[in-house]
C-alpha cells in the first residue's frame, strides 16, 4: 500500500482503487481528523476521473460520520467501506462529482 | 448546494474561534457547498492581509493555511462593513477573496434560507 499514492492498493475484496490517501496518525485522538479528512478528500478526488474510485484510509473513527456525510452533500458514491481490524478504516469513494 | 453563513467575532485574541471558524467553513466549502464567514466586531481584522499570518493554536492548523485552503474551495470571507468602519478597514485592506459587506446583504442571505452557525 502507497500512502496517498496510485492505484497500488491491495485491501481485499474491494474495488481497485485509482488512487489512495491515507490519515493515519489519529488513533489515540478521536475526531481530531475531522478538521482535515473531508477537505483532502474533496483535493484528492479533484485528479481522478469521473468513476474512478479512491480508496481513504483513516483511523479515526470519527470517518464513520464524516465519510458518509460528505458523499452524501457532494454526490459522491460510498460505494464500500471495511475495517481492517486494526483499527483502519477503509472507504472507497466513486467520484460522481463534475468538480 | 446549500448557503452556510459562520459567523466569527474574534481575531488574535482567541486564536482557538478564529481558526475553528474556517475550520468549519473549509469543511462546508469542501463538501460544495456555499459558504461564507461573516467576521464581525474585532473578527474583521482577519480579513486584513496579514493579520492572519502569525495566528496559531496548539492542536490546530496554522489559521493561514486553513483560510487559503477555504478560499480554493470557493468560500467567501465578508467583513461586516459597520465593524470595518471605526477600525479604520477599507477594501484596499483585505485579502483577496474577501469583501466588505453590508447588513441588508447578509439579512438578504438568511432570508433566502441560509443557515448560520457562530463560534
Amino acid at each position: 500500500m502507497t500512502r496517498d499514492g496510485e492505484g497500488e492498493s491491495k485491501v481485499a475484496g474491494g474495488p481497485i482503487p485509482a488512487a489512495t490517501l491515507e490519515l493515519l496518525d489519529s488513533k489515540d485522538r478521536p475526531g481530531s481528523a475531522c478538521a482535515v479528512l473531508t477537505p483532502a478528500i474533496k483535493a484528492k478526488l479533484m485528479g481522478l476521473e469521473q468513476g474512478q474510485i479512491l480508496l481513504v484510509r483513516v483511523d479515526d473513527p470519527s470517518a464513520r460520520l464524516d465519510v458518509p456525510a460528505w458523499c452524501s452533500l457532494t454526490g459522491n458514491v460510498l460505494q464500500a467501506k471495511a475495517e481492517e481490524g486494526n483499527g483502519v478504516l477503509d472507504f472507497f469513494i466513486r467520484k460522481e462529482s463534475k468538480r | 448546494m446549500a448557503e452556510i453563513l459562520v459567523s466569527c467575532s474574534y481575531g488574535k485574541e482567541d486564536p482557538e474561534r478564529a481558526i475553528l471558524s474556517f475550520i468549519f467553513a473549509n469543511v462546508a466549502a469542501a463538501a460544495d457547498q456555499k459558504t461564507a464567514v461573516l467576521l464581525t466586531i474585532d473578527g474583521v481584522w482577519l480579513a486584513t492581509k496579514g493579520y492572519a499570518d502569525d495566528i496559531h493554536k496548539e492542536g490546530f492548523q496554522p489559521l493561514k493555511e486553513v483560510m487559503q485552503a477555504y478560499i480554493t474551495n470557493g468560500g467567501q470571507i465578508w467583513a461586516c462593513g459597520t465593524c470595518a468602519k471605526p477600525r479604520g478597514i477599507t477594501e484596499a485592506d483585505l485579502i483577496e477573496g474577501a469583501n466588505i459587506v453590508t447588513a441588508a446583504y447578509v439579512v438578504q442571505y438568511l432570508a433566502s434560507g441560509a443557515s448560520s452557525i457562530g463560534f
